[in-house]
């Protein structure tokens, strides 16, 4: 925990947008409330994974050293942020980065980050994120504020919300796409943040955006909610749209998303979006998480069922601004190059830089530019490497940074006339590394390395192939050279394999009663057509001998295939028994006596062992929406009383008043299932269906508490006082505490009517 | 505003040394098995494929221990993690000594042996805190005497050299040069 955190929050107030102030402030409440005892552990986890605070490895203070599992005896001693995760273990900070977009101060912002609180590394995800590792969860507030102030945000980055809006990194600059879709994608992401329909999901949900069909950039058809960039002709004019997708996913039960709808037109996608989500947050499956993705929901209805529901909810939404305000800026938004463009690439003689020419660059749609892939190694960065890459974007373009789902970085719009200096530049800090997009740029998620529900060593894997391969590179055909690599530490697929020519993923296998690190094959996913087809499992190999599968597979595929023959249409045609015959003597192993190389995992001696896999905290807490509300309450009732203490009378009768509109939603959920913000409604819905019937009556109160609640919306324009605000609070927290026991009374009568209709069926 | 709490120290390896990352891994998991430190040793981080990143990592609780490769200088780095309440000349020290700790246990037999050598003519200390203490020419002169005191006594009086490093985006970093050296 760093000294200076409370002082951040003041320098980085000014930088930062109100919402994102009380957001962070009620962040520090909620810790402040948990050291106290004060907040239940589910709450608490799922409140910090909306913020972005996720759990990592040996965070429930076990490890396996090799020899025996150890307790982790940190200073914090009972003290935990969730269930079984101790306070003091280091954590992950999840940054969301909507479509990748970076600017340059953002990118040393990051790179502080990474030095100041982590390890020195900031790593790009394959959702185009940026995950800090090792944090201390004290750290965060200060973190997130610092992040905050330069318009970056961690804010539903985990949890069971809206995650990062990816989108093609070459958006914009592609010669392939119907429109640049990053200003929809921007508008999309900061319309869903926060949003009130968005907090009662019971998992995450994913969106992405693709300027075109068939190139894979956008992986549309692997999201939960996919847009591909569509144009239509209405009245002889060209209309901007969308093709819109429901219901895609990866994890261990893949599906390819369905078509929602051939055409959306722009102004339409956040309102629909929004509806899809209120659907899914009404219907979607609470209690079985395994179960609580939207494909599930998808699959269950049908998709006509949830078209029709979809619409059906539309139709009755409350218009908003931001459903359409994004639009008249659209143009504006448009990137521009910062110097003037050039014919051609000035020719070097230096084979370094013609290797590093022939794959890390990208000839945009507007001449005279290029877009300069930054390849970085398993996607961590250092950094000193941010801030030269700061330096370089503020030099040669307009500041127009993206980071991809290869885990790679993107400099846009470099005039062909630079592109020698920004090599030089870009090889001073060692970031010319050659083989972007090629079969030496394996991607990864990280696997054992940092999560919980690691099985096997996925970067140590990537990080071997990219070595092996690299060696190798220049010799290797260009039909090789050509296909994707992906790894994931187990079944959950953030590292994308079934969607790569060769994926790999984590699983344990016992050989001669010791458990060994193995990988199961999939082959022949396909990366292109936004992920328009998933891969076929072969079979678990030992994680010590997938470098032989990759020299056997790429060989035959090399010496078998026929002209211009993809490795998925190979691998289709040989059929999978052929195939799982080249490489099925690979999984026997010798003995543990006799070579103990095999039994340990990629980077890591330590005996290889599955008793350090945790409980993951990808599927979130499912927390109720009511149970979020009431949380919520307590802790604005408890900032009122700060202020009362502060003699702050009018702000600490008004946060009172608020905790009682939050509890009167949370209570008001349990009945309808959209919840408006509009006070006077709030008022009538609660009378009618609580007041007036008498369901919200204290057997012993009656009706006074909620009456208190009553009389205080209709006096909001009272001056207070010491007195009224002090009287404000105490019957404030009575309100709070009459709708918990309002919403046990209806659990324990349903349960008891659930019982009686069991036993007389 | 307090003072610093968290002051790094690398020693640089010697440009002699050839230092195996591999066999770093292998040494540093097996300090967690043996707790041959005097912090809660969690876990390793294996940053081999960053070029001048921070190559291999001991996480502690109070503190990461690395063989880090930053600015292509191998070197041992401590980087403190957990406040350290107490003047900067005593955190120096500290630092200092714990370091050296890390890098007696590195030239062991069972560790790294003979092929583990320091460079003992330089040190570098960064400060882990841009707020308490910027990478600016004020911060460095009021913070250059606690240096000095601390290296003193782990070192005794020398005419220590101090260089900053310019680039304000840093964190304060500077590099002490030491003209009688000192015994690793
Ligand atoms: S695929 Fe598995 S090991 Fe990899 S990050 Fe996801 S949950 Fe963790």
């Amino acid at each position: 925990m760093k000294a200076s955190n409370p002082y951040w929050r003041e320098k980085a107030l000014e930088q930062m947008s109100p919402r994102l102030t009380e957001e962070l402030d009620k962040f520090e409440t909620e810790i402040e409330l948990k050291k106290h005892g004060k907040l239940d552990d589910r709450v608490f986890a799922e409140t910090r994974l909306r913020r972005g605070a996720y759990g990592q490895r040996y965070d429930n203070g076990r490890r396996h050293d090799g020899l025996k599992t150890r307790q982790l005896n940190y200073p914090c001693g009972p003290l935990t942020k969730g269930p079984e995760t101790v306070w003091d273990a280091p954590g992950m900070l999840r940054i969301k980065i909507p479509y990748g977009g970076l600017d340059a101060r953002q990118l040393e912002v990051l790179g502080e980050m990474a030095e100041e609180y982590s390890d020195g590394i900031a790593h790009v995800t394959t959702r185009q994120c940026i995950q800090l590792h090792f944090i201390s969860l004290d750290d965060t507030p200060s973190i997130m504020r610092r992040l905050a102030a330069v318009g970056i945000t961690t804010q539903e980055a985990c949890g069971n919300s809206v995650r990062n809006v990816t989108a093609c990194p070459y958006s914009g600059i592609c010669s392939e796409e119907t429109f640049d879709i990053t200003p929809y994608a921007h508008a999309l992401a900061y319309h869903l943040l926060g949003h009130p329909d968005c907090q009662n999901f019971g998992r995450k949900f994913k969106p992405a955006f693709s300027g075109c069909r068939d190139q894979p950039c956008g992986l549309v058809k692997m999201h939960d909610i996919g847009f591909i960039a569509a144009v239509r002709t209405v009245d002889g004019r060209p209309q901007r749209g969308f093709e819109m997708y429901v219901g895609g996913g990866l994890g261990a039960v893949p599906r390819q998303a369905k078509l929602l709808s051939e055409f959306v037109p722009a102004g339409e996608i956040l309102p629909l979006t929004q509806a899809v989500a209120r659907v899914f947050g009404r219907l979607g499956e609470k209690k079985n998480r395994g179960k609580a993705r939207i494909k599930f929901l998808v699959d269950r209805l049908g998709i006509e069922e949830f078209r029709r529901l979809v619409k059906e909810e539309r139709a009755v939404m409350e218009p908003e601004a931001s459903w359409t305000d994004f639009l008249s800026q659209v143009e504006a938004q448009s990137e521009q190059p910062l110097r003037p463009g050039h014919a051609e690439i000035a020719i070097a003689d230096d084979p370094a830089f013609a290797a590093w020419q022939k794959s890390n660059l990208y000839q945009q749609k507007q001449d005279g530019y290029v877009a300069v892939i930054i390849s970085l190694p398993l996607g961590d960065i250092t950094a000193d490497q941010l801030r030269s890459l700061a330096d370089i974007a503020r030099k040669y373009t307009r500041e127009t940074v993206r980071s991809t789902v290869e885990q790679n970085i993107i400099l846009r719009w470099v005039s062909k006339a630079d592109v020698a200096a920004v090599y030089q530049e870009l090889k001073a800090a060692e970031l010319v590394i050659p083989g972007a997009g090629t079969i030496v740029d394996v991607t990864s998620c990280p696997g054992t390395d940092t999560c919980k529900l690691g099985i096997s060593s996925s970067r140590g894997l990537a990080a071997q192939l990219r070595q092996r391969l690299a060696e190798r590179s220049a010799q290797l055909d260009r039909s090789i050279e050509n296909l994707v690599i992906k790894v994931s530490g187990c079944f959950n697929s953030c590292g994308g394999h079934h969607v790569a020519d060769l994926g790999f993923y984590g699983v344990s296998r016992t050989i001669n009663k010791h458990s060994v690190p193995h990988f199961q094959v999939i082959l022949g996913g396909q990366w292109t057509q936004n992920a328009g087809a998933y891969g076929l499992p072969m079979g678990a190999i030992p994680s010590k001998r997938i470098p032989e599968v990759v020299d056997r597979l790429t060989s035959a595929y090399l010496a078998e295939q026929q002209p211009g023959e993809s490795f998925q249409d190979y691998v289709q045609r040989v059929g999978k028994a052929a195939i799982k015959s080249k490489i099925q003597d690979l999984s026997s192993l010798p003995t543990y006596e006799e070579n103990r190389f095999y039994y340990s995992d990629w980077g890591d001696p330590r005996e290889f062992t599955k008793e350090d896999i945790g409980i993951g905290e990808c599927a979130g807490e499912v927390v109720s929406a009511f149970t979020f509300d009431l949380t919520s309450a307590e802790r604005m009732l408890f900032e009122a009383q700060l202020k009362l203490e502060r003699n702050e009378f009018q702000p600490a009768a008004d946060q009172a008043f608020e905790a009682m509109v939050t509890a009167t939603k949370g209570l008001l959920r349990l009945k309808v299932p959209n919840v408006g913000r509009d006070l006077p409604a709030l008022v009538r819905q609660f009378r009618e269906i609580y007041f007036d019937t008498e369901l919200f009556f204290d057997p012993f109160a009656k009706g006074k508490f909620g009456q208190y609640f009553l009389d205080a919306a209709a006096d909001r324009d009272r001056r207070d006082t010491n007195e009224t605000a002090h009287r404000q609070i105490e019957e404030a927290s009575l309100f709070v505490e009459a709708c918990h026991s309002c919403e046990s009374r209806m659990s324990e009568q349903q349960a008891e009517q659930k019982t009686a209709g069991t036993s007389a069926s | 505003m307090p003072g610093p709490q968290h002051l790094n120290v690398k020693l640089f390896v010697a440009p002699a040394a050839t230092i195996d990352l591999e066999q770093t891994i292998n040494v540093f998991h097996s300090w967690i098995q043996e707790r041959r430190l005097d912090d809660l040793l969690i876990d390793v981080a294996d940053y081999r494929h960053v070029p001048s990143g921070p190559g291999v990592i001991l996480i502690g609780h109070n503190a990461q221990y690395s063989l880090d490769l930053a600015d292509g200088e191998p070197g041992v780095l401590y980087n403190r993690k957990t406040v350290v309440e107490a003047p900067l000349a005593e955190q120096t020290e500290q630092a200092i000594r714990t370091n050296l700790t890390v890098c007696r246990l590195l030239a062991g037999k069972d560790a790294l042996g003979d092929n583990f050598q320091l460079a003992t003519d330089r040190l570098q200390f960064i400060v882990n805190d841009r707020l308490l203490a910027p990478n600016d020419p004020a911060t460095f002169e009021r913070l250059k005497p606690a240096f000095t005191e601390g290296l003193v006594r782990a070192f005794g009086e020398q005419a220590y050299e101090f260089t900053r490093s310019s680039d304000p985006r840093k964190r304060l970093t500077v590099t002490v040069v030491l003209p009688s050296g000192f015994t690793p």
